[in-house]
């Protein structure tokens, strides 16, 4: 048919995962801000949804980095912040991450140096 | 080197349109060394120089690059020929001609526009050479067959540039006529779209036991 609906969110883990250490009053805000929006959405009535987002290695590597990707599979698993999914302690996980933004920087260096 | 690879770096979990490499050397062939016929070598790149080529590439194509790339004969036979000392730095550019959705001919042609852009936005000479098969049905009961007068009249239209006539090969017609091998088109119409210039056929002749029509062809570099 045609676009039924469009929106931007937020998507950060903490906003699952640090539910509990905001402020209550303001956390509350944003979920139920952020579950309208569902509301809205379900009453859009949509037949699928696409979600354009950026990951963060979990699928996509410097082996062969995508400008765009669209998946194009019948069912599809989450979160990969699961040691059994994402196969390595969740520790070991959070130790490497960190270690690379210190060894590396945020962004590869030089690349926005010129 | 544009060429289309067999499922060796790119799969159906990740499947690229266009992948440009950047690194710094690759290695090679991924086949049985004793199969194919050229001893497993470590070949040099410009990782540099790829980032370069990928950032201009990327102002019109987006690609994915890929800083680790093992070559398949797609890469390996034409360097065993062009630089058999290995003493050129190789930027590996693969189109996706195994795994539809492909991209569209006129996209491939747009890719090889903005691989002549880029090109002529740095200081180096930069060589480009297209690798793949023209009609030909690999790893399937006709692998051998050739349509020769297929295989002519493309290479026909790729030496007179004649945009118009390669961009209306439908994949549908390609695939009856040249086998899902045809599809390696692409990398000859990004050639085209680069030099844009006249081309020359050195040489074609169809070898069964090679199970393509075996070309050589050299382009002008045009303004």
């Amino acid at each position: 048919m045609s676009l039924v609906f469009a929106g931007i969110v937020s998507h950060a883990p903490g906003i699952t995962g640090r539910a509990g250490m905001g402020d209550a009053g303001i956390v509350q805000e944003f979920h139920s801000a952020f579950r309208s929006m569902g509301e809205r959405l379900a009453e859009a009535r949509p037949d699928a949804l696409v979600v354009v987002t950026a990951e963060h290695f979990a699928n996509f590597f410097m082996n062969n980095m995508p400008a765009f990707a669209v998946g194009m599979a019948d069912h599809y698993e989450g979160p990969i912040e699961d040691p059994a999914l994402l196969g390595m302690e969740w520790s070991v996980y959070i130790a490497a991450m960190r270690e690379g933004v210190r060894k590396y920087g945020p962004v590869r260096a030089g690349l926005y140096s010129s | 080197m544009v060429s289309a690879e067999h499922f060796a770096n790119f799969f159906m979990n990740n499947m690229p349109a266009f992948a440009v490499g950047m690194a710094d050397h690759y290695e090679g062939p991924i086949e049985d060394p004793a199969w194919l016929g050229i001893a497993r070598t470590k070949v040099p790149g410009d990782a540099s120089l790829s980032l370069r080529m990928i950032r201009e590439i990327m102002q019109t194509v987006d690609v994915a690059y890929a800083e680790e790339w093992k070559f398949d004969h797609g890469i390996m036979v034409p360097l065993h020929f062009l630089t058999p000392r290995y003493d050129v730095p190789v930027i590996p550019v693969n189109i996706n001609c195994q795994g539809p959705p492909l991209t569209p001919l006129h996209r491939a042609w747009a890719f090889g526009e903005a691989i002549r852009r880029a090109a002529d936005s740095l200081p180096q000479r930069i060589a480009l050479v297209g690798a793949g098969g023209i009609s030909h049905w690999p790893a399937t009961p006709d692998s051998g067959r050739i349509n020769e007068a297929w295989d002519r009249e493309f290479l026909g239209s790729w030496a007179a540039n004649d945009k118009v006539a390669m961009m209306s090969y439908t994949d549908e017609a390609t695939y009856r006529d040249a086998g899902q091998g045809g599809f390696e088109i692409r990398a000859f119409i990004a050639v085209a779209a680069a030099a844009r210039g006249r081309g020359t056929v050195q040489h074609y002749r169809p070898i069964p036991i090679f199970a393509v029509g075996c070309t050589v062809a050299g382009m002008d570099i045009g303004e």
